[in-house]
């Protein structure tokens, strides 16, 4: 017999590039997945446990120089619609060098046995360290039914607290998170991207984790816990980590109490308005879900009696955003492979694949944009353009071909040569990572003189799921270079409104 | 504890809130079928006029 080797080897090189493009299907189908389980919280959701109840909260409060906006936050607490005598705000002052320590005493004399100021002398070693402060002097007594962790800057609507609160009526509730919602007066396009953002992985996102049984994150400026679940994950926050949220949500779990979210608690909170903030925040998040990915490494992909984080729908829905980058560069190759070898398959596969990005793309944002009518109505350009202008004309060009091939060059009197169209074609083919670098230079050119004009034209171009995919790949070379993992606060200036 | 109250809401005024909140969740599924709507009419078009 005789073995033609070439083909083989030529099948076989086809294969291989046949899988690297089907990466770029695993993300794409893992969020319509998880969107797809999001009605089903009409019938699979945490009320039906909820019960009324008003436990005595303590609110740990961490504050760096937080003057401007310390004092309005902790009288919106005192407004809470909460029984006032169940309430004590703990802030920590870490180290600050403004007014804040002055603001604060101000406010523990309006609000005696209510509003306590406890000072770090030595600030700076990050949220954990402050928090634990915090913690270790509400655990000296018994009084503190639920620990309630916020951030400085962020608002509470005034039912918020008691919408939360009503979860923890079920003993297997450990810890219940809100909606942290973008809540800048002075909204730019990042602002509003990220509100977008905010609605797709929270309202969206965490509900469909509350239908799949295991919650990835809570909410940092939102975290309430009952007293058992915090002395059951040590009486402190992870300070090894820059993702202390998503450790304490995974402690949480792996000791078999539950984690809810609820989406009625809505928390407003000031996002960054500038890419080189927003960043260094997101840096610190990815860099910090680097190690957490690491840590439980045993969890993963092994279902558990006990808790549902080591489930496969779970697993992939975390590694597919983890690993998103990786997913669009190996697509991208795999189809610049399959156009090279002159495959009729590289043209069904790019339709496949781009038609199955388009179709989750609009189910999604459909979706979303349904469960915060005001924040989207305010942000349709963003909306619209989520995935970027480029990226929904190569979408255009799988759905429709002859739209983008024929009829549009044709309104010109334009006709596209063999040649044009295997460059063009090329050009569409490797856009996706292409996006990334986009993003990159739209931070690099924002503080120069053009950057005000050109930073958010280059977002609106590749997409705001470009710029964050560009900061989980800065994330991966930074863990690789073992980069310094400092705690950098996210500078707030109190632009949040109600 | 007061009806009327803010700072005192009675258990029976979270329990209300507590049912309305959970018929409410029943309103994603209308808005998950108009979001798959949309996505069945860019087929259609694809079908009718760029097939």
């Amino acid at each position: 017999m005789n073995i033609d080797w070439a083909l083989v080897g030529y099948n076989t090189l086809v294969v291989v590039l046949l899988i690297l493009v089907a990466t770029g299907a695993i993300p794409v189908l893992s969020g319509a997945f998880s969107f797809i389980a999001i009605p089903f919280s009409a019938v699979k959701n945490h009320y039906r446990k909820a019960a009324p109840y008003l436990p005595r909260v303590s609110i740990v409060l961490p504050a760096w120089n937080e003057g401007a906006v310390i004092g309005e936050s902790i009288d919106r607490l005192m407004a809470l619609e909460y029984p006032p005598e169940c309430l004590r705000v703990y802030v920590v002052d870490d180290a600050s060098t403004d007014n804040t320590p002055d603001v604060v005493l101000a406010k523990a004399a309006a609000y005696p046995g209510q509003v306590f100021h406890l000072r770090r002398d030595k600030g700076g070693e990050g949220k954990a360290h402050t928090l634990n402060h915090g913690i270790r002097v509400v655990l000296q007594d018994d009084w503190m039914e639920a620990l309630l962790i916020m951030d400085a800057d962020v608002i509470y609507l005034p039912e918020s607290l008691r919408k939360m609160t009503r979860h923890l009526a079920d003993p297997k509730v450990g810890a219940v998170s809100a909606y942290i919602r973008e809540g800048s007066a002075d909204k730019n396009y990042l602002t509003r991207y990220i509100g977008v953002e905010y609605i797709l992985s929270q309202p969206a996102g965490r509900r469909a984790q509350n239908v799949l049984g295991a919650q990835a994150c809570l909410a940092g400026g939102a975290q309430l816990h009952t007293r058992e679940n915090l002395l059951a994950i040590g009486g402190q926050i992870d300070t090894t980590s820059l993702a202390e949220d998503t450790i304490t949500t995974f402690e949480t779990q792996l000791r078999g109490r539950e984690v809810v979210f609820e989406p009625l608690a809505i928390v407003h909170a000031e996002e960054p308005g500038q890419i080189a903030a927003l960043w260094k925040q997101r840096l610190r998040w990815a860099r910090g879900n680097v190690s957490v990915t690491a840590k439980y490494k045993k969890i993963w992909f092994r279902p558990s009696k006990v808790h549902k984080l080591g489930t496969w729908s779970f697993g992939i829905v975390w590694f597919s955003i983890w690993l998103l980058p990786v997913a669009m560069v190996t697509s991208s190759i795999g189809l610049l492979g399959l156009l090279l070898l002159h495959s009729q398959l590289a043209v069904i596969v790019f339709r496949a694949l781009w038609i199955i990005a388009a179709m989750s793309f609009v189910f999604t944002l459909a979706l979303a944009a349904q469960l915060d009518r005001k924040l989207s109505s305010n942000a349709w350009r963003e909306v619209l353009t989520f995935p970027g202008i480029i990226s929904m004309f190569v979408m255009l060009t799988a759905f429709f071909p002859r739209l983008t091939e024929v009829d549009l060059p044709g309104l010109f009197g334009w006709h596209l040569t063999a040649s044009g169209l295997f460059f063009i074609t090329l050009a569409i083919y490797i856009w996706i990572p292409f996006s990334m670098v986009g993003a990159w230079l739209a931070r690099e050119v924002e503080s120069t003189w053009i950057g005000p004009f050109l930073s958010p034209l280059l977002i609106y171009l590749v997409g705001y799921g470009s710029l964050l995919c560009a900061i989980t790949f800065d994330s991966y070379i930074k863990e690789l270079r073992h980069a310094d993992a400092k705690w950098d606060k996210t500078v707030k200036t109190g632009r949040v409104v109600v | 504890m007061s009806e009327v109250d803010p700072r005192h809401p009675s258990a029976e005024f979270i329990q209300r809130e507590l049912d309305r909140d959970r018929k409410r969740e029943w309103y994603l599924v209308p808005k998950a079928i108009f979001a798959v709507v949309i996505v069945v009419l860019l087929v259609v078009v694809r079908q009718l006029y760029f097939a």
